[in-house]
């Protein structure tokens, strides 16, 4: 029962969900594409979308219009991301600490290219590329995602990253770097051929 | 310029984020030096790739699901309260003007007995709203739910 005195103020208004209906559908496909890539699973990429315009619809009130929505989304969903990142590896950590007491030889550190998840995205993405993006650190693989896959400046890139441009500048050369690292070490013929 | 120090400008340059200054010199030293020219080159070639990467399409019902989500998320996000505070201030007036009623009924009734005094307040609690104030008959506590 909602009293009287006191009711329930909806997050936003009619005509905001009207626009926030129209910044979805303009923004979900590029959106999903970058989540996609980010996770390295299209199924986990719907769910961090989903988390994403959730919290977007949430805090809808602090969207600056005059902003693209898609900036202020990538930074909502970067942010997410790297929040469930974190907490995988905690838990990654805590079962390591409890299995060197249990099972000290079976632990097995994540390979992207063998989990079942990478396994889905064989057929979507081109799959020595989207392993050497998932063997990248988060923030590196951001980085660069941001500036290759959405061509975003470095200045878009420090807002939705919340960091200063020279980092942001830094995380790209050094992702770029160990990307080119990883794809010569594991695939050097089909390396030189996408190289050719 | 040492090739060290090129090597680290080459993606701001191949992302053509540098000065024109900058810019200049990166292209300067990668025709005169072979390494810098050819690891240059592969880094601008490793950005097409990765431009170039087909984008993959969502499901069909994908974005059916997450407007529902969103939808639905209408209802259980924090509420923030807020008060009405006509119906807030018609409450606590109700309450005053009871207890004053009640007062000189006890006092014409029974000008022996005294009535304790317990000022109203109110009291919001999650999304309900409770006028407190105190029963001028028996002293106790008295709490009124205020709702529609």
């Amino acid at each position: 029962m909602i009293g009287a005195i006191v009711r329930q103020k909806t997050a936003i208004s009619e005509r905001d969900i009207a626009l926030f209906e129209k910044l979805f559908k303009e923004s979900h496909k590029q959106a999903f594409g970058l989540a996609c890539r980010m996770t390295g699973n299209c199924s986990e990429a719907e769910d961090l979308l989903q988390e994403a315009y959730v919290r977007a619809y949430r805090f809808f009130d602090r969207y600056d219009r005059s902003l693209p929505f898609a900036s202020w989304l990538y930074r909502i969903m970067t942010n997410a991301y790297i929040d469930s990142v974190r907490k995988k590896n905690r838990l990654r950590m805590l079962s390591f600490s409890q299995s060197t007491h249990e099972a000290p030889a079976g632990f097995d550190f994540a390979d992207p290219e063998a989990s079942p998840e990478y396994a889905l995205m064989r057929n979507a993405l081109d799959d020595t590329v989207q392993a050497g993006l998932l063997s990248l650190p988060v923030e590196f693989r951001l980085a660069v995602l941001l500036a290759d896959v959405e061509g975003l400046a470095y200045e878009e890139i420090s807002e939705i990253m919340q960091t200063s441009i020279g980092t942001v500048r830094s995380r790209i050369h050094r992702g770029r770097q160990r990307l080119r690292e990883y794809l010569v070490k594991k695939n050097p013929n089909k390396y030189a051929e996408m190289m050719s | 310029m040492s090739c060290r120090k090129i090597r680290t400008m080459m993606s701001a340059y191949v992302d053509e984020e540098l000065t024109g200054v900058e810019m200049m010199e990166v292209r300067s030293h990668a025709y005169s030096c072979r390494n810098c020219g050819h690891e240059l080159e592969e880094m601008a070639r490793l950005k097409r790739l990765l431009s170039e990467m087909p984008p993959p399409e969502p499901s069909e019902f994908m974005a059916e699901k997450i407007m529902a989500s969103v939808r639905a998320s209408d209802h259980v996000v924090h509420p923030r309260l807020q008060v009405r505070w006509t119906v807030l201030a018609g409450g606590v007036a109700a309450i005053a003007a009871g207890y004053a009623i009640a007062t000189v009924y006890r006092t014409t009734a029974d000008p022996m007995q005294t009535v304790d005094r317990i000022e109203p307040t109110i009291d919001l609690r999650q999304d309900r709203a409770y006028a407190v104030g105190g029963d001028p008959f028996a002293g106790a506590p008295m709490v009124v739910p205020v709702s529609r």
